[in-house]
């Protein structure tokens, strides 16, 4: 037990606990690194989110997309047109690619409304070439820069005995 | 002064460090970091949301797709759009035939002229002679749809396509439709 003399002696000495300096400056210095940290975070996370809120595009082409029943009114429109006796659904049906009119009449439709922007179009039957659209290959699938072409449309027709025609439709935006 | 009071004011111990006291300043900084964090917080929201989204590309390429479907459909146009008189499509039928209505919310004067345009432009394939030209809503929209004034976000929004379409005889036709729509207010800030 510390008699009374020594207990006041403690207590009146203010100086009997003291902190230690170095200890106090090294807490200062972590708070303030601290401070830094969470205010450059804060800095990083306010660029990004305005970045990010500029970026509000809501908007789809004004050509073509993906389910564009605009390209689908041209391309049935097409395959209904009469020929003769028959209509281009049936020509083709039995032929084994697009004839002069027909063809023709593809390029006039199809390119004509269509083939803007940087991508192309292609048109063709079972995937053959063909003189008016070329090959199915040849569709650009990137712009100039190398940059994959976003929109693209593509809508297959079966006909009759297993073929098929295929329009595909790429543009850049 | 002498240097033994000096001494003793200068000495580490004049101004004793208080626990309690060291607390309340960390308190006092928690808050400080605490308000900052909140106020980068309601600052990144209100950055992030408080431009509106523009829509109206959106809502004129539906309107567009909306009146294309009235006109045609699987290729063919409809038999109460064209018959044997001609075009039967026109300014006084448009909205009954095509079940559409530029109604809009009343907001800031909207009522009181349409925010809609809608043009479809009925052409002979071959030749390309227009056939019969229809008008729809505020029409002060279609110069904007031009380009007249140039290319501000603050113009209507108009969106243009065209396809290829028979009528029941077979006759082939292009089908132009531009569809514009204004609600400025509530799509750009």
């Amino acid at each position: 037990m510390l008699n009374k003399k020594v207990m006041k002696i403690i207590s009146s000495h203010s100086g009997f606990l003291e902190k230690n300096t170095k200890a106090q400056i090294s807490d200062a210095v972590t708070w303030m690194v601290a401070t830094i940290v969470i205010i450059v975070l804060l800095g990083i996370t306010l660029y990004v989110t305005s970045s990010l809120g500029v970026i509000k595009d809501v908007s789809f082409s004004k050509t073509i997309s993906l389910e564009d029943n605009i390209a689908d009114k041209s391309l049935y429109g097409y395959l209904l047109t009469t020929e003769g006796d028959s209509n281009i659904y049936e020509e083709l049906s039995e032929k084994k690619n697009l004839s002069v009119s027909n063809g023709n009449l593809a390029v006039n439709i199809f390119k004509e409304f269509y083939s803007e922007g940087p991508g192309g179009i292609w048109f063709g039957y079972m995937d053959d070439s063909n003189p008016y659209f070329g090959t199915k290959s040849t569709l650009d699938v990137v712009d100039v820069a190398g940059a994959a072409l976003p929109n693209f449309y593509s809508k297959k027709i079966f006909l009759k005995n297993n073929k098929s025609v295929e329009l595909l439709i790429r543009e850049g935006r | 002064m002498n240097k033994k009071v000096k001494s003793k004011i200068f000495h580490y111990n004049f101004f004793p460090k208080n626990c309690k006291g060291t607390d309340k300043i960390i308190s006092v900084y928690w808050f400080f970091v605490l308000f900052i964090v909140a106020s980068a917080v309601v600052y990144m929201v209100v950055i992030f949301y408080g431009d509106p989204y523009d829509v109206r590309e959106i809502e004129s390429n539906l309107l567009l797709n909306a009146v294309a479907d009235c006109v045609s459909e699987a290729g063919e146009i409809n038999d109460l759009i064209i018959g044997d008189e001609g075009v039967l499509l026109d300014k006084s039928n448009f909205f009954e035939k095509c079940n559409i209505n530029f109604d809009v919310e009343d907001y800031s004067g909207w009522t009181s002229s349409s925010e809609y345009f809608v043009e479809v432009n009925f052409l002979d394939f071959v030749s390309g002679n227009p056939i019969k030209q229809i008008s729809l809503g505020n029409l002060g929209l279609s110069e904007y749809c031009e380009g007249v004034y140039g290319d501000s976000k603050n113009n209507p929004v108009c969106v243009e396509k065209e396809f290829y379409s028979l009528d029941k005889q077979g006759k082939s036709y292009t089908i132009k439709i531009m569809s514009g729509v204004r609600k400025t207010e509530k799509n750009v800030k």
